[in-house]
């Protein structure tokens, strides 16, 4: 290899490595800077019914296959009724409150099968 | 050719800048970040373990005592909302155990009044049963363990430290006052169970932290060496970790004591060898130092969750690899 090769080489690697660590930099103060997560709800059918899930950030951190806070493993009678639920947990988990669900509050949102 | 040169020296560059410096430390042990239980961050939560799920639930999230209880897939990473224990507001520092795959859970303080209720979980109803209340005085701050088809209450506070000790038989729903523990009367103490044993350490009264160590088989307590630098020999040195509102867990034959109130906040870890009896350092905690964490294991996989760091509320999961080699990048 003769000198100018290894020049060309070298300098080759400075500016790869410098982009890339550039690159991996900003990558990282993304990430640390992004601190509102994606929090989604996803309704699925279970058991002859509905369930939840509360996705935060792409991993499914709520899997609610039955009804939250109500005795029995009942699911939600309609897609609807377990987005709705799905909902007002998430807006709770945004809102950094305990994302739990009380029997009550499910009766109050007409949600008959809590009954 | 000259391309590939240059791309292999940028390679023999990344791998230079991943790599780090080995570590000094010779602890042996690993924290990995399991899952972050935003939103439902609380301390001195009862837990309980059946059929490879916990059970996690009321506790004091700095503003309410709660009544939510949640179920914890380990290998799904996730969380289900199952039926609250009691109508009406919740508690504190109350315990949590299981026997014959039901969980129970009793004792606790809603910040005025010292409790004696107490309730068993079916998961398969996913029902909880009020069940005939604990006859020993109400109180906060006690262990619960189970030992075959028992269950025991012991320890706590009631206005004064305790060390007497209640067995709950489910089969007749019915309690009889066990032996109490020598001496040591205690609260917020740690508790686990190896080969059908408790081993009750730690905890703390009148502003000082307890040293007697016991084991219970369900007949006797044997009393083991304290964990305090008090014998001749050299084996307990070291031995600096008493403290109290530790988190607790048992796995692969070994018992595991996290983090607490040592003076002051702590993250130390330390295991337990009944057939030694004797305390090896492990890692540091890798989470912040707390108070009033959650241990449980769960297949031999052993996790802290939730607890109070001065007054910041704790959501994360960890789980502890005692063989594991210390990596702070996980």
């Amino acid at each position: 290899m003769t000198k100018r090769n290894l020049i060309i080489a070298g300098i080759a690697v400075l500016v790869l490595t410098c982009i890339a660590w550039l690159t991996t930099r900003e990558k990282k103060a993304a990430g640390h800077g992004a601190d509102m997560l994606a929090v989604e709800v996803e309704p699925f059918e279970v058991n002859g019914g509905w369930g939840y899930k509360v996705n935060v950030d792409g991993h499914t951190y709520i899997y609610q296959n039955m009804l939250p806070g109500v005795e029995g493993h009942r699911v939600f009678r309609s897609r609807e009724n377990a987005l709705r639920v799905g909902n007002v947990v998430a807006d709770k988990l945004t809102h950094h409150k305990i994302p739990a669900m009380t029997q009550q509050e499910l009766i109050n949102m007409h949600i008959t099968e809590a009954e | 050719m000259r391309y590939l040169k240059g791309y292999s020296l940028l390679l023999m560059a990344s791998l230079a800048a991943c790599s780090k410096s080995s570590n000094t430390t010779t602890l042996v042990g690993n924290w990995i970040k399991r899952s972050e239980f935003e939103g439902v961050a609380r301390n001195a939560a009862a837990s309980f373990v059946i059929d490879n799920k916990a059970y996690v639930g009321t506790g004091y999230d700095g503003l309410n005592r709660l009544t939510d209880f949640w179920m914890y897939n380990v290998d799904q990473n996730q969380w289900t909302q199952v039926t609250t224990p009691f109508p009406g507001p919740g508690r504190s520092n109350a315990v949590g155990m299981s026997i014959n795959g039901k969980g129970y859970v009793g004792t606790g303080t809603d910040g005025l009044t010292k409790m004696n209720d107490f309730y068993e979980y079916d998961p398969v109803q996913n029902k909880w049963t009020p069940k005939k209340p604990f006859p020993g005085s109400g109180r906060y701050g006690a262990v619960a363990f189970g030992l075959g088809t028992k269950g025991y209450i012991a320890t706590g506070y009631d206005g004064n430290w305790l060390k007497d000790n209640w067995a709950y038989d489910p089969a007749t729903d019915t309690w009889t006052q066990a032996q109490s523990l020598p001496s040591g009367k205690r609260q917020d103490a740690s508790v686990f169970v190896i080969n059908n044993k408790a081993y009750v350490c730690m905890g703390t009264a009148n502003s000082t932290a307890i040293t007697d160590f016991y084991a219970f088989d369900g007949t006797n307590w044997a009393t083991l060496n304290s964990i305090a630098n008090v014998s001749d020999d050299s084996f307990d040195d070291s031995y600096n970790f008493a403290g109290s509102g530790a988190a607790s867990f048992a796995m692969k034959g070994k018992g595991y004591v996290v983090s607490g109130i040592k003076g002051g906040l702590s993250a130390a870890t330390w295991e337990y060898t009944p057939e030694t009896d004797r305390w090896t350092q492990k890692t540091d905690f890798e989470g912040a130092a707390r108070q009033y964490a959650t241990g449980f294991a769960v297949k031999d996989r052993g996790f802290v969750v939730l607890g109070v760091s001065s007054t910041l509320q704790l959501d994360d999961m960890r789980e502890f690899d005692p063989t594991a080699e210390y990596n702070k990048n996980d």
